[in-house]
């Protein structure tokens, strides 16, 4: 073993790995360069896209093609990257301009991906050319060695607008993260020339012209009042809404529509506000819903809301704003690189940005150029000259062994070893003076030039090129003329690319959602044997009453604001909402109590069921198979939850009787093998509902409480017992906890 | 964490156990390696890693690290092949600087953006064999700082982990 180790502190290895980490994400990944507003892979993909050639004009390419391309070329990083900054940089929905034209499925509003690479095609859009790849050819940007050195591509793209604004940006990097809105090409432009002709102006005149984002899918903006701080600090808070409409639907009835959702809810929370808005009626929270239909098609979102028809529709907008997406905050922090530096920046700072960028990119064109032109002049002033004395120059190269001696003529005046006609020629040979450049391009020239319309071709093309020399050399020179070039420019783009503001700004009070006051009236609560209730109003109960007592196992009144309490063999006390139960006529159905309870009739039946506002007014007795028996005061029945224990049960033992009472009672209890106690119910201790009770009867081995009856002194009752009436008040009056008097058959 | 089908893997084949939660059964003497090596991707991503990888050790096998047997693979990012004389392994950017500076002629130059791209004869020849790589060996001599750069790096707070980011930015070896 002869391993070279390098020993390395872990707290070092773990701070460089993680700056370069960090950095390199921050630098070259996730946040976008202030002046062109793109990302590496963005801007790769475009430039790979301009150097295929796939333009806006040619035929689409596929997808695959152009990743592949820019993977190998320019971004050794995965595909599905690329690929998904190419389908998101074609989205009109997701970018306020769209760079790219894709051509297949490239996804949707809604949140559904795009078809695979392999089949969805490409090129680049018009705009993309004009204004973010144009001049490239003319040294206008530094291109650096790409990652294995074999290619060349740009370190930022000549992109002639503040596209970081236009377009907007979000990334993650690691410890910070961006996130910038999309804004109005026409405003941004606006705003940008009116930076370039003040630069002292301040963000608040700025905002003159850019009145706040301007997102692809509308809304509304409602805090209009914090905008200026936010771009003035470049961090906030926008408050955004969807826009809603309200349209008559049949029947009287009104329908909500959603035409237009906040940027925010993009994807998947278009189906998350669906599901939310469907909670609100499930949960009760509103009445007024009466179904939820997506009809967002191709044409644009379209999402209906159908309402009661005595719903407060402001109120109704309101509970949406506040309990769904439909309303959502956009955390704004415009976070960029500027000279190789993450920087959260302002409005102002990203227009300066962009500018200076501008006018570099310009210095840098026009010098290009400049020097172009000048060469050109050059040359045509040494064709100029040599048309005029053409034939002295036949006469030289006529006279010269080989090219290199005639051109030592031209250049230098060196007649050594050429043949003259006379010693003049030579004379004047010797004092041409054409420069090396000019000396070439005589040699070159075609004959043909020297037909006449050539000649003022040439002279004309001469006047272009001073012409433009003289341009050239101002817009360098001097910086108002370079800024009335930007200008022109900007002024070319708006008026070809620019846009209709598609959301709107405002301030919006904040949404309140009163909730509504139902008028509490008192109900009827109807309960057949089979579970199913229902509650009707008590004028129907009244009218129907006999049908009702009769059909119905449990009928009382309660409040239609109130809780209906179910109390079950098994101990338990389920709560029902008055509200949760069908309220109509007197022949319908109505639920099973399951449906609208914790009550399963798979495993407990009920004993008794009262209304739980009555219920503080009374004391309740409960008496299980056992004979244990208990006094609870109704009021500890008063709970919000949906189910608690009523009373504790011993094992195997069950619940036989549970009533509410409030008068002075005697109580019978009965058991299987036929022994009655009939005893004062004051002889009950009163107990807790979470409590075991006391022995009531003393009970024979197997027996066991059958069933529970209440007499009172003075009224007589009477009980089928086998197949003889038996008067309770004959029955002895004994004490709680003994046997009972055996009634025989 | 244990979710994680490869950590589970690689816990299971060091043998030694685990510090917390899942079986708390460390146990250092039980470890059945001498080496463990971190073998990463020699790009930023790689380094991402590695730190990852050493900040699960360091949280619940801390031993493996103060005992020294965790190692960090070094494979080359630069293969230069010169049109005349021998290929060359250059191990880092300032390798490739002086390379630059004394080789004179035209060479091809290949960056290696991942193990993947290294058959299986480079690999051993450039990072596994004993006899000619180059490993890191990690250690912690100063226990105090391990913990709170641990903490700054992957810990929940945000802005630590900011500031140590600005004031670093510039010795960053940025990978564009």
């Amino acid at each position: 073993m002869d391993d070279r180790i390098i020993k390395t502190e872990y707290s070092e290895v773990m701070q460089k790995s993680f700056i370069d980490y960090a950095m390199s994400v921050i630098i070259a990944r996730a946040l976008p360069d202030v002046r062109d507003g793109l990302k590496p892979v963005q801007r790769r993909t475009l430039y790979d896209m301009h150097e295929l050639g796939i333009r806006y004009d040619r035929p689409y390419r596929k997808s695959a093609r152009i990743v592949g391309d820019t993977m190998g070329k320019y971004h050794p990083h995965g595909d599905s990257s690329i690929y998904e900054a190419l389908v998101v940089m074609s989205q009109d929905f997701k970018k306020g301009l769209p760079l790219i034209d894709g051509h297949g499925n490239f996804g949707n509003i809604e949140g559904d991906g795009a078809a695979a690479m392999r089949y969805t095609e490409a090129r680049l859009e018009q705009i993309t050319q004009e204004a973010f790849l144009a001049d490239l050819d003319k040294d206008v940007v530094d291109f650096i060695p790409n990652f294995d050195e074999t290619e060349k591509e740009p370190s930022v793209l000549p992109v002639k607008i503040p596209n970081l604004l236009v377009n907007g940006s979000e990334g993650i990097a690691v410890g910070m993260a961006t996130n910038i809105p999309p804004h109005n090409l026409a405003e941004v432009i606006d705003a940008t020339k009116a930076y370039m002709l003040d630069e002292n102006i301040t963000t608040r005149e700025l905002m003159r012209y850019v009145k706040g984002p301007d997102f692809p899918t509308g809304g509304i903006v409602i805090n209009q009042d914090e905008l200026l701080e936010i771009y003035e600090t470049g961090m906030g808070k926008i408050k955004l809404r969807g826009k809603v409409e309200v349209e008559k639907a049949k029947g009287g009835k009104t329908n909500l529509v959603i035409t237009e959702i906040p940027y925010t809810m993009i994807g998947a929370n278009i189906g998350k506000f669906l599901m939310d808005v469907a909670a609100l009626a499930e949960t009760k929270k509103t009445q007024d819903i009466v179904d939820i239909t997506n009809q967002s098609s191709k044409e644009g979102i379209r999402i209906v809301i159908e309402l009661r028809k005595d719903a407060d529709i402001e109120n109704f907008k309101n509970l949406l704003y506040k309990k769904t997406r439909l309303e959502d905050t956009f955390g704004v922090n415009m976070l960029a690189i500027a000279d190789g530096r993450p920087e959260t920046m302002g409005l102002k700072e990203i227009i300066r940005e962009s500018v200076n960028f501008q006018y570099e990119v310009a210095a840098r064109k026009y010098k290009n150029l400049l020097e172009k032109e000048l060469e050109r002049k050059e040359i045509q002033e040494g064709l100029i000259k040599a048309c005029n004395v053409i034939d002295l120059i036949i006469e030289i190269l006529r006279g010269s062994k080989d090219r290199a001696m005639a051109k030592a003529c031209l250049v230098e005046g060196k007649t050594d070893g050429i043949k003259f006609k006379s010693g003049e020629s030579k004379v004047m040979a010797a004092q041409l003076q054409f420069t090396e450049k000019q000396a070439n391009a005589i040699l070159e020239m075609r004959l043909y030039k020297l037909i006449g319309l050539e000649i003022e071709a040439l002279i004309e093309e001469h006047e272009d090129t001073l012409a433009n020399i003289y341009r050239y050399e101002d817009i360098l020179a001097r910086r108002d003329s370079m800024a009335q070039v930007i200008i022109n420019e900007l002024e070319e783009i708006k008026e070809k690319y620019k846009r209709k503001r598609r959301t709107q700004i405002t301030n919006a009070e904040e949404a309140v959602y009163v909730e509504k006051q139902i008028e509490e009236m008192d109900i009827v609560f109807l309960m057949d044997r089979f579970g199913y209730a229902k509650t009707i109003d008590i004028a129907t109960y009244e009218r129907n009453k006999e049908a009702a007592d009769a059909e119905n196992r449990f009928a009382f009144v309660c409040k239609n604001t109130g809780k209906v309490c179910l109390f079950t063999n098994t101990g338990q006390l389920h709560t029902v909402k008055a509200m949760d139960l069908p309220f109509g006529k007197f022949r319908d159905k109505g639920v099973p109590i399951d449906n609208v309870s914790n009550f399963d009739s798979a495993k407990e039946t009920i004993v008794y069921a009262a209304s739980q506002s009555d219920l503080n007014l009374y004391r309740v007795i409960f008496a299980t198979k056992q004979a244990m028996l208990k006094v609870v005061d109704g009021g500890e029945f008063d709970v919000a939850k949906r189910t608690v224990a009523a009373t504790k049960l011993m094992d195997g033992d069950e619940v036989v009787s549970v009533v509410a009472f409030k008068e002075q009672r005697n109580m019978i209890l009965q058991s299987k093998a036929g022994y009655f106690l009939r005893f004062p119910v004051e002889e009950i201790p009163e107990k807790k509902k979470g409590a075991v009770g006391v022995r009531g009867m003393k009970l024979s081995a197997s027996d066991e409480i059958e069933a529970v009856y209440y007499s009172q002194n003075a009224v007589e009752q009477s009980i089928e017992y086998g197949d003889r009436m038996l008067e309770l008040n004959k029955i002895k009056l004994g004490h709680r906890d003994s046997k009972g008097v055996k009634v025989r058959i | 964490m244990l979710a994680n089908a490869e950590i589970k893997t690689m816990i299971n084949a060091f043998g030694c156990g685990f510090s917390e939660g899942y079986g708390n059964d460390f146990d250092i003497s039980k470890l059945r390696y001498d080496k463990i090596i971190i073998m990463a991707d020699a790009d930023v991503d790689g380094e991402h890693i590695s730190t990852l990888l050493l900040t699960l050790f360091y949280r619940f096998m801390p031993e493996l690290i103060y005992e020294g047997h965790v190692y960090i693979a070094m494979p080359p990012l630069y293969k230069a092949m010169p049109s005349k004389g021998a290929e060359e392994y250059l191990y880092d950017d300032k390798a490739l600087e002086k390379y630059r500076k004394k080789h004179k002629g035209p060479f091809t130059l290949q960056r290696y953006k991942g193990l993947g791209e290294m058959d299986a004869e480079q690999l051993w020849e450039t990072t596994l064999d004993p006899e000619t790589r180059y490993l890191k060996q990690v250690e912690i001599e100063d226990a105090r700082m391990a913990s709170e750069v641990t903490e700054m790096l992957m810990g929940t707070e945000v802005s630590p982990r900011k500031a140590f980011i600005y004031k670093n930015a510039q010795e960053a070896e940025l990978d564009i």
